[in-house]
């Protein structure tokens, strides 16, 4: 039901393409991640291709990603050894973000990681002009930390990804955001209407600005009806023409 | 409505005036500003190509989607496989900051690549330059007319939101203004989110439109509507005109495969009859209205303290007998009526119940005036 929301073809996600997952604190969107992982690695029929996915892990460790993929039939590790799937692990000490930057102070941490990204995704190239590439991001909040709280080096960043061509396509993005950890819903508890001060100018929330340029919106939010044990929360897609499905 | 905006791009700009401008302005309600936006292009692109347009050439600045998506033939033209170089695309989504550019300084740089001989686009690096920018959209507009001087072509900035992050409002306005004055631009168009900046600044922008249209939604956004005001919504075109007006027409808009639809909507003051009598009587449970019996009885009742319109003083009853009256009487002056009030007023009517006797404290104090008691202090 979820592919049929997504309209996903079967083919992987279309080329370009950008679809955030917003959640809360209340209802985590992180499980969505290792769904993608496993519909893009482990196809359902071998008509549909493969795609390769680079994933940028800023949130938690590669085993947990490996623990829970594999719990849903997908195996992490023997797609890292394929050449399939990539983890570049922002967490550990003396990572390629850090390690890099005392060598290049001149760019940006965000610039830098786009370096990476891309290399990444060159090497993956295998010649196979109809290969897809997907970049996932975990999480665009902490890449805005990285950028110093700077939201338009995020969505320069999201948007360099999406203009990688790997072939004929161009790479597809896939970013988990959280809608509830900007200022305005801080410790007072405030609503600005999605903007934050920012000096004297005021901006838009780095969720509310990929709200409108995301082209496949998924929103986890928990049930209004409270706590359930059956069903913790229920996603939301405002593109698709099917309602809301609970999880 | 739609028409009249896509005339008005079609017809381009008159002799000694600015580029007419044609502003999309779209919430997170609606969604829906990139597809309005994507109609009027390939209106645009419909007229250029049949020659019916002003604009001989158009220039998209791509900011927010892929150069190549404008090269799309589901984008513009109906049946045509391959557009011609009148549709110049400057490229700012490849590389908008230089990230690509490795050793090179990429701040002045504007390289083009030229690839695909379909993709006909200039590749930006430096978006921050806007100077450099101008420089690029003019340089792609007279390629997309063959050079030549006196003809004119159409510019279409996809999104305004995007070149906010990266200038203050005054650079961003005088951009645009400047792009209008330039004489050989005969349209911009272009699309703001209007919930992302600040009113001052959509404000600011819509100032430099001759139209602008507002995407807003069909119904009222509730959580379950959500999904229906993707397709559907409702359009507000504000246009100024020449001669000062402004005038504004409503659509509704529904988003389908093909294209956008658009259907006129019956607005609610032309469904009520002139005529019309509205009551200001405020809905309460009690009757407020009189009927017309309470009205002639009310019409009937003499006010005190006031005159009555029928040219007689009125005299005020103060317990005493009349003064003025043995005053007339004196110099033999009947004031009869005055005493028939009098006694009109003071004699027991059939059926009274009582009688008001008034005893003055003095009768030597004279009866209040309007002078002032202390006028004949000498001090």
């Amino acid at each position: 039901m979820m592919e049929e929301a997504l309209g996903w073809a079967g083919d992987g996600l279309p080329p370009g393409a950008l679809v955030m997952i917003k959640d809360c604190v209340a209802a985590k969107g992180g499980f969505f991640l290792t769904f993608f992982l496993k519909r893009l690695l482990v196809p359902s029929n071998v008509a549909s291709g493969r795609s390769k996915v680079v994933f940028v892990g800023m949130a938690e460790p590669f085993s947990h990603y490996g623990r829970i993929a594999k719990k849903q039939g997908c195996n992490l590790i023997q797609a890292r050894d394929n050449g399939q799937f990539v983890f570049l692990d922002m967490m550990a000490a003396g990572n390629h973000l850090t390690s890099e930057r005392r060598r290049e102070q001149a760019v940006s941490p965000l610039q830098r990681l786009y370096q990476i990204v891309n290399e990444s995704v060159k090497r993956m190239q295998t010649g196979n002009e109809n290969d897809r590439v997907v970049i996932m991001v975990d999480d665009a909040s902490l890449l805005e930390v990285s950028a110093g709280g700077r939201s338009d080096q995020v969505l320069a960043f999201l948007q360099y990804c999406r203009a990688i061509n790997s072939g004929h396509n161009r790479c597809s993005v896939v970013v988990l955001v959280h809608g509830d950890t900007d200022i305005t819903y801080g410790a007072a508890g405030l609503d600005n209407g999605g903007y934050v001060e920012h000096g004297e100018q005021r901006v838009a929330s780095l969720a509310h600005e990929l709200d409108h340029i995301a082209d496949v919106v998924i929103s986890v939010d928990p049930l209004s009806t409270g706590l359930a044990n059956d069903v913790h929360g229920q996603v939301g897609n405002p593109n698709s023409p099917v309602p809301s499905c609970g999880i | 409505m739609a028409e009249a905006v896509a005339r008005q791009l079609r017809d381009g700009v008159a002799v000694g005036e600015q580029a007419p401008a044609v502003m999309v302005r779209d919430t997170l309600d609606t969604r829906a500003g990139p597809a309005i936006c994507d109609h009027f292009f390939s209106s645009l692109c419909s007229n250029i190509e049949a020659g019916r347009a002003q604009a001989k050439g158009l220039v998209a600045v791509a900011l927010r989607r892929t150069p190549e998506s404008y090269t799309a033939a589901s984008l513009y033209g109906k049946g045509n496989s391959r557009r011609g170089s009148w549709l110049q695309v400057v490229d700012c989504y490849t590389d908008p900051l230089g990230w690509n550019c490795r050793g090179v300084d990429a701040k002045n740089e504007v390289s083009s690549d030229r690839a695909d001989s379909a993709a006909q686009s200039l590749i930006c690096h430096d978006i921050s330059d806007l100077t450099g920018l101008l420089a690029s959209v003019l340089q792609s507009g007279q390629a997309s007319v063959n050079k030549q001087a006196t003809v004119q072509f159409a510019v279409l900035i996809d999104s305004v939101s995007v070149l906010l992050r990266y200038h203050t409002l005054p650079a961003l306005t005088s951009f645009l203004s400047s792009l209008r004055s330039c004489e050989q631009v005969s349209a911009v168009m272009w699309l703001v989110h209007a919930d992302l900046h600040e009113s001052r600044v959509i404000a600011s922008i819509e100032y430099l439109s001759t139209t602008v249209i507002y995407v807003e939604p069909q119904l009222r956004l509730l959580s379950e509507s959500k999904i229906l005001n993707i397709r559907r919504g409702r359009l507000r075109a504000r246009t100024k005109k020449r001669n000062g007006r402004v005038r504004e027409q409503v659509e509704e808009f529904h988003i389908e495969l093909g294209g956008v639809n658009f259907t006129p909507v019956i607005l609610a003051k032309d469904l009520q009859p002139p005529n019309l009598m509205k009551t200001t009587t405020p809905k309460v449970q009690f009757n407020l209205d009189l009927s017309e019996k309470e009205r002639e009885d009310r019409s009937r009742v003499i006010l005190p303290f006031e005159h009555q319109g029928d040219g007689r003083e009125a005299h005020i009853y103060d317990g005493r007998p009349d003064t003025l009256d043995s005053d007339f009487e004196k110099l033999g002056i009947n004031r009869g009526y005055a005493k028939e009030t009098v006694i009109q007023n003071i004699e027991p009517t059939q059926g009274a119940v009582g009688e008001i006797h008034y005893l003055r404290d003095s009768d030597d104090e004279r009866p209040d005036s309007d002078e002032d008691p202390d006028d004949d202090l000498d001090i």
